[in-house]
């Protein structure tokens, strides 16, 4: 399934269908990141229940430093 | 004490987390800063190097309070943005409004901070605005209900330190919330003097990250912060033009 991950193209087995499935996928669970798809912030606590599609577009942002 | 919204902290020190050399020595700075209130950035996170430690895992979150900023943003939309996604973290609502309207100065564009600040207000966000050191912004941005007003020092990174004492400390008479100097600071004699001028509190990174010794200068910053704070609550003497002698005029033995 195509994907776009951070503006670039990214492929995952269809069977992954929500985005936590996702998440793990890119062994992201124990990371503190921020996720939108499709330009709505998906809170962390839906992610079980958010799920994915063909041409979904996400941004996963974190914490760096700054000033 | 500096109240800023419902947050009470001890430290009149907030801290940058950018550039620092290393993590260890970003983790030494932090705490030997006595900082209660850090500043952050949110970025794109590199999902192919998804194992990179990250700053703040080594953080314990628990002792001090998140102040995201908007780094980055270039528009009032860019930048409630990068708040959202800040809070979405479930970690702070507090956020500094930083828009930058110009590359090679940094400074901030005043119509989308103000913007920026009115739409954030309205999303129940504790917002602290980066400035200049313009008067009449800093009480627009007070009028609509800002926490804190954050004006900067000289250009953000410069190490210039106070370029116009007058123009901040008319910012700091009027205002009713803490204003807080934020940018431009390069060493100790400007954060003392930033305390003298009756700043409620200064942020500065590039001071401390970028010292050849950053734990070191951490620490100078903290005890300056102290030394203008408490020299600004005890009120200093006029300045006269000619001496007066400290010591008894009458007396004197010969």
């Amino acid at each position: 399934m195509e994907l776009t991950i951070n503006g670039q193209a990214y492929s995952i087995d269809p069977s992954i269908t929500t985005l936590d499935g996702l998440i793990k996928h890119l062994n992201l669970s124990e990371k503190l990141v921020i996720i939108e798809q499709n330009r709505q912030i998906i809170e962390r606590t839906a992610y079980q229940d958010t799920p994915i599609q063909i041409g979904d577009s996400f941004e996963i942002v974190h914490f760096v430093g700054g000033g | 004490m500096l109240t800023i919204g419902q947050t009470t902290v001890q430290s009149r020190l907030l801290l940058g987390t950018g550039k620092y050399p290393d993590v260890t020595t970003q983790q030494q700075a932090v705490k030997a800063s006595g900082a209660d209130i850090l500043t952050f950035s949110v970025r794109r996170m590199d999902i192919f190097e998804a194992s990179q430690p990250n700053f703040l895992e080594a953080l314990d979150l628990s002792q001090y309070h998140l102040l995201p900023n908007t780094a980055g943003a270039k528009t009032a939309e860019e930048a409630v943005r990068l708040a959202k996604l800040a809070r979405a973290s479930g970690l702070c609502d507090m956020v500094k409004v930083e828009v930058i309207g110009c590359d090679k100065t940094l400074l901030p564009d005043p119509i989308e901070t103000l913007r920026a600040a009115e739409e954030l207000l309205k999303e129940g966000f504790t917002v602290l605005p980066y400035t200049s050191d313009d008067l009449l912004l800093a009480r627009r941005l007070e009028e609509l209900g800002c926490h804190a007003i954050m004006p900067a020092a000289s250009p953000i990174g410069s190490g210039q330190g106070i370029l116009n004492p007058l123009a901040l400390s008319f910012i700091i008479e009027q205002m009713t919330v803490p204003v807080i100097v934020d940018a431009g600071i390069g060493s100790p004699t400007d954060v003392a003097y930033a305390m003298e001028l009756g700043a409620d509190a200064v942020l500065l990174n590039s001071a401390v990250a970028h010292a050849n010794d950053p734990v070191k200068m951490a620490r100078a910053m903290k005890l300056a912060v102290e030394a203008g704070r408490l020299g600004f609550e005890a009120g200093r003497i006029e300045k006269k033009r000619y001496a007066t002698a400290s010591s008894p005029e009458t007396g004197m033995s010969r």
